[in-house]
């Protein structure tokens, strides 16, 4: 069988070997908030068992990576780049009032973060509130737009937070009237408007 | 955005290195035009196939990553009515690996009333 372990590793110099666990540090998607069976399935899983629990996955997510069990050095080069980030206190930098929002699947205990590697995804929707009973106070996108940019930069959210996905199968080969543009948007949405703004192109 | 579930080990996972070089990255949000996420798409089904039966099915189906585009982009549009800000998103797909094989069953039997009873 093929011996694989690069033995010279301890003999290489510490920055040399610093840089090689950094490389090693996983590039995660940073979970806002728990997701629901069906309601991330779409219309086709609508009141249907799903395939999976889905929580474990997201508790995993949010633990400390790999490296921080390796050795003393690739837990010091861990803990460098990343952190605990601690539900129940104020994060650091503390984020305007206006981007603060929390819902009933937020999530709800400690988790891990690498500002450096990680992007940030929400997976609320208004299906959340309508179909399952689960409110939310604040804004989600723009707590989206400004977690974005505490972090690496990316931000994703579901497609059906812009669409309601018991309402309508969304076509995708339709045009839409251009004339859309010179009406303006709806005032409940112009929140919307204004945090997708803020989102890193 | 579709959400597709990986049910794999552990040990397994982290060597087809698509969950990050040591399996510790198990949610992936990639676009829909990535070669990465065909190959999620393909271990996702590949892991489902080898359950002796599954309790509730996950749906294959696959859409170009042209038409997601333009499913995302149609939706912004409609939203906001702004052509430039619904242009600048694009359609991801999320990968999850689960590592307690929820939907696996051990025997056919179970599996089949699984499905039953989740059709109901």
């Amino acid at each position: 069988m093929l011996d694989d372990t690069f033995h010279p590793f301890p003999r290489l110099p510490t920055e040399l070997r610093e840089e090689i666990w950094r490389l090693c540090l996983p590039h995660r998607v940073s979970e806002m908030d728990y997701p629901y069976g069906w309601l991330i399935g779409g219309l086709e899983a609508y009141g249907k068992e799903f395939p999976c629990s889905l929580r474990s996955t997201s508790d995993s997510n949010g633990r400390p990576p790999l490296l921080t069990r390796v050795c003393v050095e690739s837990r010091r080069v861990t803990y460098r780049s990343g952190n605990w980030v601690s539900v129940l206190e104020t994060q650091s930098p503390e984020p305007p009032d206006d981007a603060w929002w929390e819902a009933a699947n937020s999530i709800d205990g400690d988790y891990w973060q690498d500002p450096l590697r990680d992007s940030i995804h929400l997976h609320w929707t208004k299906e959340y509130e309508v179909e399952i009973w689960y409110p939310d106070v604040g804004h989600p996108l723009t707590s989206l737009a400004w977690e974005s940019k505490r972090l690496s930069g990316s931000a994703s959210f579901m497609l059906h937070y812009m669409t309601s996905f018991l309402m309508e199968r969304e076509p995708y080969d339709r045009p839409v009237s251009h004339l859309l543009e010179d009406i303006p948007v709806f005032d409940f949405k112009q929140e919307d408007f204004v945090a997708l703004r803020l989102l890193p192109q | 955005m579709k959400v597709v579930i990986v049910h794999l080990d552990l040990a397994r996972a982290t060597k087809t290195g698509l969950f990050g070089l040591s399996g510790d990255a198990p949610v992936q949000v990639l676009d829909a035009a990535s070669p990465l996420a065909s190959q999620l798409y393909e271990l996702a089904e590949a892991c489902e196939r080898e359950a002796v039966s599954v309790t509730a099915a996950q749906d294959f189906t696959r859409m170009s990553a042209n038409d997601m585009d333009a499913m995302v982009q149609r939706v912004a549009f409609k939203n906001l009515h702004n052509r430039e800000l619904s242009m600048r998103m694009r359609a991801a797909i999320m990968f999850r690996l689960c590592t307690k094989m929820c939907n696996h069953s051990n025997t056919l039997e179970e599996g089949i009333t699984g499905s039953a009873v989740s059709n109901q």
